[in-house]
């Protein structure tokens, strides 16, 4: 009889964890799609519109867009003079396909855009990219992300991951000021860019003054690691911050669109594209999600895969 | 007694199953190089978001952009 109960009472208490599990994840999952909608929707305010594509394909490759620029310093907080000159641009460069290698082709930054929905007519192929100098140290940006108000990115040094970025955006006195953390080899700084005009910039058309006081905000100035903004990559995600109602950057999420399966391509498909003068490239579609990759001749058509 | 036992059994049984299937790593796609790549054509071993980095290098601020503005901005408030 005791048995009996004690095995009735192991039995409830498995429905009801299993309950509580089912109900957290579903409040999860409707704060994941809560974010995906609200980055998915900022992410679209930059992607490329038809009106951004040249008539033909180009031969050289070219600076489409600079999603922000600027100079400032970075500032080590253990150190206040331990601090470095930044000069940082990131944005957005049309390549000519052939530019893109067999290993780079898979890339995260790329995006191909297509003269009409089914793409089967011109393709052409953007790359986001960025650079930044601290000091005289040059450092490539890799797995860029941008949305108007914020911004985080990979550096990289002679093709080696070596730290990040990750700035929100400030406006101050009518000025945009890009606020934020920059991690070299193990090392946090404090950075603050001031930014600069450029013809080719992505203007926001909502620039208000959402914060205020960016002193308000502590020590809750977004920081991520390089491995977090990877894995989130390679998971077809994006890392996204967002701000609190008090206009205070949160914490630097992972957030993943529901993206569809990406239909691989065959190595024979492969021999045949690159035997005919065109290049593979995937990269990433409007939505952030991976795309499937397509091949892309010289001329810019896409190659019917037969 | 038995047969509940038995089930409380093969539900255990079920979710280790069910978390192994979770654990299961995704097969990578083939990152098999082409082979009879065309010799006349020459291959790009550059990352392409290096090539981007470069042609995004000339747009750089030279950094007396925030004087310019200073000047503008004195030069408006005297005249």
């Amino acid at each position: 009889m005791d048995r009996r109960i004690l095995f009735t009472g192991l039995a409830v208490l498995f429905l009801v964890t299993t309950i509580l599990a089912l109900s957290i994840n579903n409040t999860k999952l409707a704060n994941a799609a809560a974010n995906v909608a609200a980055v998915v929707s900022k992410w679209k305010a930059i992607a490329i519109s038809n009106q951004d594509l040249p008539k033909t394909v180009p031969t050289t490759s070219s600076v489409q867009a600079v999603f922000f620029t600027g100079t400032g310093i970075a500032v080590n907080p253990q150190d206040k003079l331990d601090f470095k000159y930044v000069n940082v641009i990131v944005g957005r460069v049309l390549v000519p396909s052939s530019s893109v290698s067999e290993d780079s082709s898979t890339s995260p930054d790329l995006e191909v855009k297509c003269t009409n929905s089914t793409g089967t007519g011109k393709c052409f192929v953007f790359v986001r990219a960025g650079l930044l100098y601290l000091d005289k140290d040059r450092y490539t940006l890799r797995n860029v992300d941008f949305d108007n108000e914020s911004a985080t990115a990979t550096l990289y040094s002679n093709g080696t991951e070596v730290g990040s970025l990750s700035v929100i955006k400030v406006d101050k006195m009518g000025r945009a000021i890009w606020a934020g953390t920059v991690t070299v080899r193990n090392l946090n700084y404090y950075t603050y860019i001031l930014g600069t005009n450029n013809s080719l910039l992505i203007t926001s058309a909502d620039l208000q003054d959402k914060v205020g006081n960016i002193k308000a905000c502590g020590q809750k100035l977004p920081s991520v690691n390089v491995t977090e903004i990877a894995n989130c990559k390679k998971n077809g995600g994006r890392i996204y911050i967002g701000r609190g109602e008090d206009g205070c950057p949160m914490a630097p999420t992972c957030v993943t669109a529901n993206c569809t399966k990406v239909t691989a391509i065959s190595v024979r498909e492969r021999i045949d594209c690159i035997s005919e003068g065109g290049t593979v490239v995937a990269g990433v579609d409007d939505e952030g999600c991976p795309a499937s990759p397509k091949c892309v001749l010289a001329s810019g058509e896409t190659r019917k895969v037969v | 007694m038995k047969t509940f036992m038995a089930i409380f059994a093969l539900l255990l049984v079920a979710a280790m199953l069910f978390g192994c299937t979770q654990n299961i790593p995704q097969q990578p796609p083939s990152q098999q190089p082409p082979q009879g790549q065309p010799s006349g054509q020459p291959r790009v071993t550059t990352p392409v978001e290096d090539i981007a980095a470069q042609q995004l290098e000339s747009k750089l601020p030279s950094g007396y952009e925030n004087l310019t503005n200073l000047n503008d901005m004195l030069v408006n408030a005297t005249s």
